[in-house]
């Protein structure tokens, strides 16, 4: 899948509010758990159920590098802090041909998150394969992005099951999450997740991913499509554009830790102009978090989350 | 694309200028019989003269803009229209001269309206020369949406608000929200009109450009749409549907969304600042004549 297609799967509306048939797929490898997992003592993840189902044969790999590295398992375990009002699935399936999309999303109707083996396998063919001049590494990009993803769409069940107030629009506000979410935790894991994240998104922007600035000579007969080529039309999509979900990511990461940071803005790759607000915009991100979500946060458990090694060390290189 | 928002509504059409034209309507204007939010309080500061750095016509364009406010006094009817709202601190809103359209709001500061984005919206209204009745809702819409939208900052730091997502995306959506309130001719005047500034007055962003903690127009445009869709399918569906060969102005992936967004909005105002308003004003508000008859667009 080209860089472009990853794009456009991105920006497809990531929230499904109908009800979908995850829950009832998911009831088989519900009960079977598969491979033995030693989870970390004191985190218990029972409000995040984890499933993988079968996969399809070109998923197979995925499928098989996700379950033996017991990804979900750890990622559920890390969400233990979080009291949601009901239990969210976390599940590895096929997203083709079923959902028509490769990326995860999150689905209020079924109260799942889904991580499709696609996305798994786009991520490793889009990521670069030498370390970039900015200093991101192709580790960077991988684990960035499953766990800047991963973050993103735990926003939105949040949102969602929390009736979290959303003044601001809630893809911009799940990308929030994510950034916030990895600025808790230590200063190579926030630059893994920051600057992977960006990263991904600056490489969109090299390939077009941006509003178009000129009409389309020959419009194509595809409605969206259509719309994705017109210089105004293409900014009706809920998502911000690629270049906007690159600059507030570095924003966040920034505003958040200057000192962490600062080199984003000594090579120019977050303006100075931009680089200004940051602090404030940090800091808006930190009132809203700890008015509406710290309340369902165990501090404790949180403490022992932070304090756990997430990311092996040959990632965060 | 379509890039027109307007829907052949019934207009009382104004042939005359601009600025002058409201004047004129003041004298037969029922004010409402409110009294003002005594924590808001509201000053047009009349246009400085820099022979160094001022450009004469601008001048006199700003001083132009000052006079009709003195007469029109939009935001003494601001103070009114948010009487309801109870304030820990006052909110001092004020017309001035910035250098740009644009002052950033800073906390315990006057919230500003520019002279320099009124007259940008002049320029840009008088720019549709085919149809007074939109040139009209350009004017009415974008400046009640402007107020509106700078006045969202105060309310969310004074009140101090939890904001997901990013403030200026949030003060529109808060105005946006909050004009849907209005009667529906009122609530047409400004959603259209406002849309329809932000398509008429878009540029072309690139590159860093989209380092902006503020959105692009044509986002701002379709975040516009999309509420008002949401909010009263029945008034705003001729935008989804296709006309003379040209695509729905409201693209139909993101229309299926908009009920959705709208009622996002409704449920945070109602969490987050419905607290902070006296229910039995607000049906007062909701049932005054806000705009002249002349400032309408049906």
């Amino acid at each position: 899948m080209n860089a472009v297609r990853l794009a456009a799967a991105l920006t497809l509306a990531l929230t499904v509010q109908t009800v979908l048939p995850t829950r009832a797929m998911a009831d088989d490898c519900l009960a079977d758990p598969g491979p033995k997992y030693r989870p970390i003592p004191g985190l218990d993840n029972s409000g995040f159920p984890v499933c993988y189902l079968a996969p399809n044969d070109a998923n197979k790999s995925a499928y098989t590098a996700l379950q033996s590295r017991h990804i979900l398992e750890a990622y559920s375990q890390f969400l233990s802090p979080l009291h949601l009002t009901h239990p969210l699935l976390l599940v590895a399936l096929n997203c083709q041909p079923t959902f028509n999309s490769d990326s995860p999303f999150y689905s209020s109707g079924d109260r799942a998150l889904h991580f499709c083996y696609e996305w798994y396998n786009d991520v490793l063919q889009a990521a670069p394969t030498a370390t970039t001049p900015q200093g991101v590494t192709r580790e960077n990009v991988i684990t960035g992005m499953w766990a800047g993803t991963l973050l993103h769409e735990t926003g939105h069940a949040m949102f969602d099951m929390l009736d979290v107030p959303v003044f601001g629009r809630e893809e911009d506000a799940a990308d929030q999450m994510a950034a916030f979410i990895a600025l808790q935790f230590n200063k190579d894991v926030q630059r893994t997740i920051i600057k992977g994240f960006a990263y991904f998104w600056q490489m969109e922007v090299k390939n077009g991913a941006d509003p178009p600035t000129a009409d389309d000579p020959k419009p194509p007969k595809d409605a969206t499509q259509r719309c994705l080529n017109d210089p105004l039309c293409a900014y009706s999509d809920e998502h911000g554009t690629a270049s906007q979900r690159l600059y507030n990511t570095l924003c966040l990461g920034y505003g958040g830790d200057p000192d962490t940071f600062k080199d984003l803005v000594q090579m120019g790759w977050l303006p100075k102009t931009r680089a200004d607000d940051c602090a404030r915009e940090y800091q808006q991100l930190k009132l809203a978090f700890s008015k509406t979500i710290m309340p369902f946060v165990d501090a404790n458990m949180m403490k022992k989350v932070q304090s756990t090694q997430w990311l092996l060390p040959q990632e965060i290189q | 694309m379509r890039h027109s928002t307007t829907t052949g509504v019934v207009c009382f059409a104004l042939a005359v200028g601009l600025w002058p034209a409201f004047a004129a309507e003041t004298a037969a204007a029922p004010a409402p019989v409110l009294q003002p939010n005594p924590q808001i309080q509201v000053e047009y500061i009349q246009p400085k003269y820099n022979s160094a750095a001022a450009d004469p016509k601008q001048y006199n364009e700003f001083t132009t803009i000052y006079a009709w406010l003195r007469v029109r006094q939009p935001l003494e009817e601001i103070q009114k229209f948010l009487a309801p709202l109870r304030l820990p601190r006052p909110i001092k809103l004020q017309v001035d001269s910035c250098g740009a359209e644009r002052r950033a709001y800073v906390s315990g500061a006057p919230v500003t309206v520019c002279y320099e984005l009124i007259d940008k919206i002049e320029k840009v209204a008088a720019g549709v020369t085919d149809n007074d009745a939109v040139k009209q809702m350009v004017i009415v819409g974008t400046f009640t949406e402007v107020v509106l939208h700078e006045l969202a900052y105060a309310i969310f730091d004074v009140l101090q608000i939890p904001v997901w997502g990013r403030i200026d995306d949030a003060a529109d959506r808060l105005a946006a929200f909050v004009m849907m309130q209005f009667p529906e001719n009122v609530a047409h005047t400004t959603m259209v009109g406002s849309a329809e500034f932000f398509v008429l007055s878009r540029k072309t962003w690139t590159g860093v450009a989209f380092a902006n903690t503020r959105s692009p127009d044509a986002q701002r445009f379709y975040n516009f749409l999309c509420i008002a869709y949401g909010g009263d399918t029945l008034d705003f569906g001729g935008w989804t549907t296709a006309q003379d060969g040209q695509d729905p102005v409201l693209p139909d992936y993101r229309a299926k969304q908009c009920a959705r967004e709208y009622g996002q909005v409704r449920e945070a105002f109602s969490l987050r600042i419905m607290p902070y308003v006296d229910a039995d004003l607000l049906l007062q508000i909701k049932a005054a004549q806000w705009f002249r008859p002349g400032e309408l667009s049906k």
